[in-house]
């Protein structure tokens, strides 16, 4: 997440910057899910269970997938927050070719857990950018999906990772 | 209702684009319901003193609601054998002097938000004297168990027969074996990751009531609320579905919460909102399965299947959800026989009544629960009688000079690639190098399995409309119109949570009229743009909504014609459609071309001429077929169980939109999977109460759990509709249960012997294992 503006400044700890722009206050007792959902207007992040299980809720913080029913809001403050609209928004190789592979592969059915395989697929790929079938699955873990059988989400993120190799000059260049 | 009209949150929901509980309407209250801890007792009295917290807007019991709702009613009809009619206890809203099961509703609490409304649901206060309960099928139809209703006896809801009792125990006497087993469908929770929720709204001005919720049909659910429930004249109330997260069959169904959100709504001048908690699904939506059939297969002494005997419990829960008594009844038993040859069949269905939520409808529907008794019962007589499984199945299936074929429950199967299914199958997953693979497996402590299944569907909504229409005729709607720059927007009755029905009936569409697929929008989910739908299950949506979509685009093309013949002056029979274009004279246009023309000289907001709604037979349904086949491994000191290679061979006739179709095959099968292996839903014994409640006790599959899949679309067979289509969403959840269970019997009867047909569903480690490490298992 190097591209990602950097917020670690100890002044803003009760404040949290979300997809980029907006630097908000965050509440005492409230998750980051309740907060981000009623307060940030980040209707993107979906509750499925609150209780961790599921994985819907998942943001990345710092550029990492975090749960976010699972931590309090106050635990995000002086950190970057980022939903799947705000990612879509900057201009990453990885983002990009999962976005791109989701545009061509239609991997999704009702969409709902969309954002949250979404996110940890663009956080395999910034760290795997040629992942195994293993990796890819074992990146899935404790995340949901009831309608795919996760089969046509994996085979997305094996496109998505050679649109990234085909598109960064540093990859290996090989494509499908 | 007027979309221009609309306060901004409705038009969100009428976009289809956002899920329910993303849409925010103004000064909107909530709702939270006070659900009962007891499987079973008497409610000793309420408490209410939330009444004046701040926040808090207004409570309710059953005793004070507003209006006199009715029941939520069953609309199936079932004789008993002797000719009686099944029992029907009342569905209330709220539960009025008793809770019945755990999860119950007995108050819902109205706040400003939902945080207050939630709060003040825990502080009601309700008096309980427990009761014994029962929540299993078996034990409620026991003499002496805790009755469910006090009127009536033995918790016995109906007994149901269909066949030949005669004849098949004439056969079962005859045969040279008969083959015994018991088997378990399990029960399972639907479990889409967008739990239910409902908004309820009565416009002030103009006295529209609205309900905003995931439905899976939008016309039914106005119906049953409206109509039955309610009182009401359905058109004095619009039902809008929004996006839908998954549904699987469950948010069919008219549940508590959707109707009194409208009530609080109208009583308090509010738009009025629940979203459910992933705990209130568990407890609250409907469960699917839970049958235990006693099985009897007889053959002759050439292994010829000459009758099969079911004698089922099914658990319907506390009271009947809307389809209930349909699943394990004629829902399921025409099935039974599959596409095998049969000289008779039998089953008796006792239902009963107990302390859980209602059971309904689960992808499939009774279908995966008969498919799955009889792929099993075949495997434990290979078992038992030392025959290949393979050759037992390839003796008996319909061969292609058997069609047509009415089977011995009445299907009469037209078309079908059911042996060639098999051997497809079989070259697939190298069924005749499995010796050396499980010897291999064997040389490193594993034992490898091999299992196979056929399954028969029948699609079409044919059974359900013969038991709920007044014709017995399955019915679909839609509407085309035209925008006045030629885009064309048609409506539908189906309605999809995921399954991509959008775009292929865009695609269906622009094929037929030689339209761009770009400028076709298709609709759903609104009974105020469509008069009437049946909406989604049973696989029929593409069979229906595209009868429905033909027909009415059949209707356009004539009054295109019509509209051509004047504005041409010629005589009508000289307008031809021809090649996606109307013809007449030296002038030719397409649709397009001419429905911009048909507006051109209209004034804005003048209905336009092409625009038809049609309400379409279904004259036939479809039976979709195939064979999956699958290879596992178990670890015998942990009871693991690894899918190593999974295969699906499957008849669906002429295939629209593949990757739609494999993704369908995919996700059904991995419920399917889920089922086999992991999905459990239990019950404390002492309580009652339900113990898996969140997804911590419930395990669904997850990405490493699901293998690869090799799945063939095996075409040749059309269905027999225009487009020769048949139906394919629920085919995964009907076979993947008995080939990875038939593939778990097979592994461990390596060390098990015959004692291996044991396993049921699900296979957890745990179970497997304790089965691997009984007294005497020599393992």
């Amino acid at each position: 997440m190097s591209e990602t503006p950097s917020s670690n400044d100890p002044g803003q700890a009760g404040f949290c910057r979300v997809n980029t722009v907006a630097r908000l206050e965050v509440p005492a007792g409230e998750s980051l899910l309740e907060w981000l959902r009623d307060t940030a207007d980040c209707v993107d992040v979906r509750k499925g269970c609150d209780t961790g299980h599921c994985g819907a809720c998942a943001v990345l913080v710092d550029g990492v997938p975090v749960k976010s029913c699972s931590v309090l809001a106050q635990e995000a403050g002086a950190r970057d927050v980022h939903t799947l609209a705000g990612l879509s928004l900057l201009d990453q190789p990885a983002t990009q070719a999962v976005l791109a592979a989701a545009e061509q592969r239609q991997p999704f059915q009702c969409g709902y857990c969309m954002p949250a395989f979404m996110l940890a697929a663009i956080a395999l790929l910034q760290d795997t950018p040629d992942p195994t079938d293993a990796q890819i699955r074992d990146a899935f873990a404790g995340l949901l999906c009831r309608c795919t059988g996760y089969l046509p989400i994996v085979d997305m993120v094996g496109l998505a990772a050679r649109l990234l190799r085909g598109a960064s000059p540093g990859g290996e260049g090989r494509t499908a | 209702m007027n979309y221009a009209g609309m306060p901004g949150w409705l038009r969100r929901a009428c976009s289809g684009r956002v899920f329910t509980e993303d849409i925010y309407p103004e000064g909107c209250l909530h709702a939270a319901f006070v659900r009962s801890p007891h499987a079973h007792a008497r409610i000793a009295g309420i408490r209410t003193p939330v009444e004046g917290m701040d926040g808090v807007v207004a409570v309710w019991t059953a005793d004070d609601l507003p209006g006199h709702p009715r029941p939520i009613p069953c609309i199936i009809p079932l004789l008993n054998r002797d000719r009686s009619s099944r029992a029907d206890p009342p569905r209330t809203l709220l539960a009025r002097g008793k809770v019945r099961h755990h999860g119950e509703a007995v108050a819902m609490v109205v706040a400003r938000s939902a945080r207050i409304a939630q709060a003040a649901a825990r502080r009601v206060e309700v008096v309980y004297e427990p009761l014994p309960q029962v929540t299993q099928a078996d034990l409620a139809l026991q003499p002496g168990a805790p009755r469910v209703w006090e009127d009536i006896p033995g918790n016995l809801c109906f007994d149901w027969e269909t066949g030949d009792e005669a004849a098949v125990d004439a056969a079962l006497q005859a045969a040279a074996s008969v083959v015994e087993a018991s088997i378990v469908n399990n029960r399972v929770v639907a479990s889409p990751l967008e739990t239910r929720s409902a908004i309820g709204w009565a416009d002030p001005d103009t006295g529209q009531r609205i309900l905003v919720t995931p439905s899976q049909g939008a016309h039914w659910t106005r119906d049953v609320i409206a109509r039955d429930v309610l009182g009401w004249d359905p058109a004095t109330l619009e039902v809008i579905t929004p996006r839908v997260g998954g549904s699987f069959g469950m948010k069919i169904f008219i549940y508590p919460e959707q109707v009194l959100v409208l009530l609080a709504a109208q009583a308090l001048g509010h738009a009025v909102k629940w979203v459910g908690s992933r705990t209130e699904a568990f407890l609250s939506d409907t469960h699917g399965r839970d049958h235990h059939t006693r099985v009897r297969l007889a053959l002759d002494a050439a292994g010829n299947f000459l009758a099969i005997r079911t004698d089922t419990d099914a658990n319907l829960g506390a009271f009947l959800s809307n389809y209930g008594p349909f699943n394990p009844t004629m829902c399921s038993t025409p099935v039974l026989p599959g596409a095998y040859r049969f000289g008779a069949m039998y089953s008796r269905v006792r239902g009963a009544l107990t302390n859980t939520v209602p059971l309904d409808s689960y992808r499939g529907a009774g279908r995966p629960e008969a498919n799955y008794v009889l792929e099993r019962v075949i495997d434990i007589a290979a078992l038992e009688l030392n025959l290949d499984r393979a050759a037992l199945r390839r003796r008996n299936l319909l061969a292609p000079e058997d069609l047509p074929y009415t089977t011995a429950t009445g299907v009469r199967l037209t078309g079908g690639l059911f042996a060639d299914n098999l051997e497809r199958a079989l070259r697939s997953i190298d069924y005749a190098g499995f010796p050396a693979r499980r010897d291999e497996s064997r040389a490193g402590n594993k034992l490898r399995g091999l299992g196979i299944a056929n399954y028969l569907e029948t699609n079409g909504g044919m059974a359900l409309a013969r038991l709920t229409q007044p014709d017995g005729i399955s019915r679909e709607s839609a509407r085309i119109c035209f925008h006045r720059d030629g885009r064309l927007r048609a409506d539908v009755g189906t309605q999809s949570s995921g399954q991509g029905h959008r775009s292929s009936y865009a695609k269906i569409l622009a094929d037929y009229l030689h339209y761009d697929a770009s400028a076709i929008s298709v609709h759903q989910g609104r009974t105020d743009r469509l008069g009437q739908g049946m909406g989604t299950g049973g696989s029929k949506s593409l069979l229906s909504g595209s009868t429905a979509l033909l027909q009415v685009a059949d209707a356009v093309i004539q009054k295109a014609r019509e509209w051509a013949a004047q504005a041409w002056r010629m005589p009508l029979e000289q307008v031809r459609w021809e090649a996606g274009r109307l013809r007449g004279g030296e002038r030719c246009f397409s649709l397009r071309e001419l429905a911009i023309m048909a507006v051109a000289d209209l004034p804005e907001g003048t209905p336009h001429p092409f625009e038809t709604e049609v309400c379409a037979a279904i004259t036939e349904g479809t039976f979709a077929n195939g064979c999956h086949a699958c290879e596992i491994e178990i670890d015998p000191d942990t009871g693991v169980v690894d899918i190593l290679a999974y295969v699906s061979v499957n008849d669906f006739g002429v295939i629209v939109s593949e990757d739609k179709v494999r993704s369908q095959v995919m996700g059904g099968s991995a419920q399917g999977i889920g089922q086999a292996l992991l999905e459990d839903c239990r019950f404390d014994a002492d309580s009652g109460r339900l113990l898996t409640t969140d997804f911590g006790r419930y395990h669904l599959p997850q990405a490493a759990s699901i293998p690869d899949m090799d799945i063939v679309l095996n075409q040749g067979s059309a269905g027999a509709n225009r487009l020769g289509i048949k139906g394919c969403g629920e085919s995964g959840a009907s076979a993947a249960p008995p080939a990875v269970m038939n593939a778990i019997q097979d592994a461990l009867s390596t060390a098990l012997g015959k004692r291996a047909s044991a396993i049921q569903m699900p296979a957890t480690p745990p179970a497997i294992w304790a089965l691997l490490h009984a007294e005497g298992s020599g393992a």
